[in-house]
């Protein structure tokens, strides 16, 4: 998919981070379009993680601008809840609310922050638990359930409150490899309804199948980007970083 | 196979060979203290718990006398104990929970101070807390004659050396009619709150649940107040005096002040009616007094055990999961509900159990009331044993008091508890005691065999 500035959902520019003295995202600038799957990928370290964080404000950039359909990211609260409205995350681990069961996970927010009534919020759950092939476990308590279907149920969590743009911070990276499977299925599903997504992972699969688009990161750069199909040919020309990584992992 | 070498038989024969040992060593025990006791003509007895106790229990005047029996004094000094652990217990909760979340303040000052002071007031010995306190604060306050009222000439806060003495709210006649209205409003209260619970549910609008609740509560509340205080009071009243009844003015016998309180309560117009604390002596009459030594011990262990609580409340709330935090802001949701729906529910769990042995310890240690001579129980049985010899029995009875106090406090925390344990997939969920009997009696007893269910 080309990106054009027209109908880009996020606009990165020249976003810089640091934590302390260390320069974690450097001139990171990044456009990418409504519908596009974007998979990050770099070695660990490399500031994917906190790049896609910055997207939702869960960290800080201190310059450079972001902007979310439309919306400039910056210190205004009204601003950061509208866009945090806009985009779900899924996590690494999950971090569902233990305490609550898998439909109070999903409703939650929808009732809370959406004031939905809790018929419609339940019924909008049993339906993004049909989509995550789980419906029969909605009245479990997450620790009653499997990583795979713990995962599962974020994912749904995310969807209930009908984001435009989805984040998932290396989903498949706290699973057995069973169940990477089932978490990686419910994404292409997700990616191929037209979803605009951003996804850490180190699921090359993933990302060949339904990427629009890979970023490579490098100690806070984005040093490389392309299709999945320049980007993962040996044969291309690429970064000597790029190249070191990916003989690496293929 | 030998029936030495089957590891069943040998579980039930050490259990048999262990319960042998142990009961033998208990009546040899027992035997041996009760023949000494005896030798020295002190057999444990409670007869003497009739007789006349013939000491006094400061602040208990009202409704204790020496005449009493020394039963009376017993249930006296426990009373003075559940004074103290009843009004201690919760006010540790409040400001342990408030100086908790003072130690996680992101404010410099504010976090240092309290730091600062559960530093101090846990490394110190509760003792030493109290005598400081007791001495310092308390008995550095002026002498009966010359106390602090605050305001001056109807206070409504008396201080002195021997305590405190606030006024006292009396029920008049005319409250009958202030409760009902008030209990009506209550009613109509929790129906909206039932209500309005409802409609949220259903339909997902805002309504101002709880300040509604609490405008018809309160609404209905003054209604019934001012509606009671209406009919117009009585302007003479017939009084008893040294035998012969009369009848005077109620405005000059209020002037003179020469009605009983029962009596200004009867002619008062409000459904209630305050009595200020009047010196007479050295003496405060009206009122509600609290001894200084009742305050020295109850606020001691109130600031030591808050100390504490605070610890345990910044622990619980640190130990809930960063990503919780994270996930619920990714979510939307504002920083209060995170903290009332996400955060509190999960650091309460960690928070309950060692808070429950907090309030043991609050419990056991108002027996440090003997150092300030307050008559809690143990005090008032130190008294009895003194007078008495009646060491074992008093002891006994002092312990067995003591067990009921703290296994009650186990009991609730415990069952607090339970309700905020987290499902996992090894969670066990326990049928009723009723139920678990009967599985017993099948599969034991009667050896029927287990069936899924």
């Amino acid at each position: 998919m080309k990106t054009t500035n027209a109908e880009a959902i996020i606009v990165c520019n020249k976003v810089n981070k640091w934590y302390g003295d260390f320069h974690v995202l450097r001139d990171v600038s990044v456009q990418i379009a409504q519908k596009e799957v974007v998979v990050v990928i770099g070695p660990s370290g490399s500031g994917k993680s906190t790049f896609i964080r910055c997207i939702n404000r869960l960290e800080e950039h201190q310059e450079g601008d972001i902007i979310v359909d439309g919306i400039p990211l910056g210190n205004d609260v009204r601003n950061i809840a509208a866009i945090r409205s806009e985009i779900g995350m899924v996590f690494q681990q999950f971090n569902l609310f233990p305490h609550l069961t898998v439909l109070q996970n999903i409703t939650l927010a929808p009732m809370q922050v959406r004031r939905q009534s809790r018929a419609e919020a339940e019924r909008k759950a049993m339906e993004l638990l049909e989509r995550v092939r789980i419906p029969e476990q909605a009245n479990k308590y997450p620790g009653q359930l499997s990583g795979g279907q713990q995962q599962r149920v974020a994912i749904a969590r995310a969807l209930a409150m009908e984001p435009k743009i989805m984040l998932f911070d290396e989903p498949t990276s706290a699973l057995d490899p069973e169940m990477i499977k089932e978490v990686l299925e419910v994404m292409k599903d997700l990616a191929r309804s037209g979803m605009t997504m951003i996804c850490v992972t180190h699921e090359m699969g993933f990302a060949q199948e339904v990427g629009d688009r890979v970023l490579f990161f490098d100690q806070g750069r984005i040093v490389e980007e392309g299709t999945p199909e320049t980007f993962f040919d040996l044969s291309a020309e690429h970064h000597e970083r790029t190249r070191a990584f990916l003989d690496q992992i293929l | 196979m030998a029936l030495f070498r089957d590891e069943r038989f040998i579980k039930i024969f050490l259990q048999l060979v262990f319960v042998a040992v142990f009961f033998t060593g208990l009546i040899l025990l027992v035997q041996s203290v009760a023949s000494a006791l005896a030798a020295n003509n002190l057999t444990p007895t409670f007869a003497f718990l009739d007789e006349r106790a013939g000491f006094a229990i400061a602040g208990a005047e009202t409704y204790y006398s020496p005449d009493d029996s020394y039963w009376r004094a017993y249930v006296v000094g426990l009373e003075n104990t559940l004074r103290v652990i009843v009004v201690g217990l919760p006010v540790t909760t409040i400001l342990g929970i408030i100086v908790g979340i003072m130690l996680l303040s992101s404010n410099f000052l504010v976090r240092s101070i309290a730091q600062f002071v559960v530093e101090v007031l846990r490394n110190t010995p509760l003792l030493v807390q109290l005598f400081a306190f007791y001495y310092i604060v308390i008995l550095a306050l002026p002498p009966v004659q010359n106390s602090i009222e605050i305001p001056e000439g109807n206070p409504l806060l008396v201080l002195n050396n021997r305590g405190i003495v606030f006024p006292e709210l009396i029920m008049t006649p005319r409250f009958a009619l202030f409760a009902v209205i008030a209990l009506v409003g209550v009613a109509i209260g929790a129906a909206f709150w039932s209500e309005s619970g409802k409609i949220i549910e259903r339909t997902g609008r805002v309504i101002p649940r709880v300040r509604g609740t609490l405008a018809i509560v309160i609404g209905v509340g003054i209604l019934g107040y001012v509606v009671a205080s209406l009919p117009p009071p009585p302007t003479t009243i017939t009084v008893v005096r040294d035998g012969g009844t009369m009848e005077v003015a109620v405005s000059e016998s209020l002037e003179e002040n020469i009605l009983t309180p029962e009596e200004r309560a009867s002619v008062a117009r409000t459904p209630l009616t305050i009595l200020y604390p009047q010196r007479a002596g050295l003496r405060y009459q009206n009122g509600n007094p609290y001894t200084a030594t009742y305050i020295a011990l109850t606020v001691s262990l109130i600031i030591y055990t808050a100390a504490f609580v605070a610890e345990i409340v910044r622990a619980g709330i640190m130990a809930v999961d960063r990503g919780q935090i994270e996930a619920s802001r990714a979510l939307g949701l504002s920083f209060e509900r995170t903290l009332s729906l996400v955060i509190l529910p999960q650091a309460l769990r960690v928070i309950i159990p060692p808070l429950g042995n907090q309030y043991l310890n609050l419990a056991k240690n108002s027996s440090l009331a003997i150092a300030i001579a307050f008559a809690d129980l143990f005090q008032v049985s130190t008294t009895i044993i003194n007078q008495r010899n009646q060491t074992v029995s008093v002891f006994a009875m002092v312990m067995v008091t003591y067990l009921i106090i703290s296994l009650s406090i186990a009991y609730v925390m415990n069952w607090i508890n339970g309700r905020f344990e987290l499902v996992t997939r090894d969670t066990v969920i326990k049928r009723p005691l009723w139920r678990r009997l009967g599985d017993w009696v099948n599969y034991t007893v009667l050896r029927r065999p287990h069936v899924e269910r």
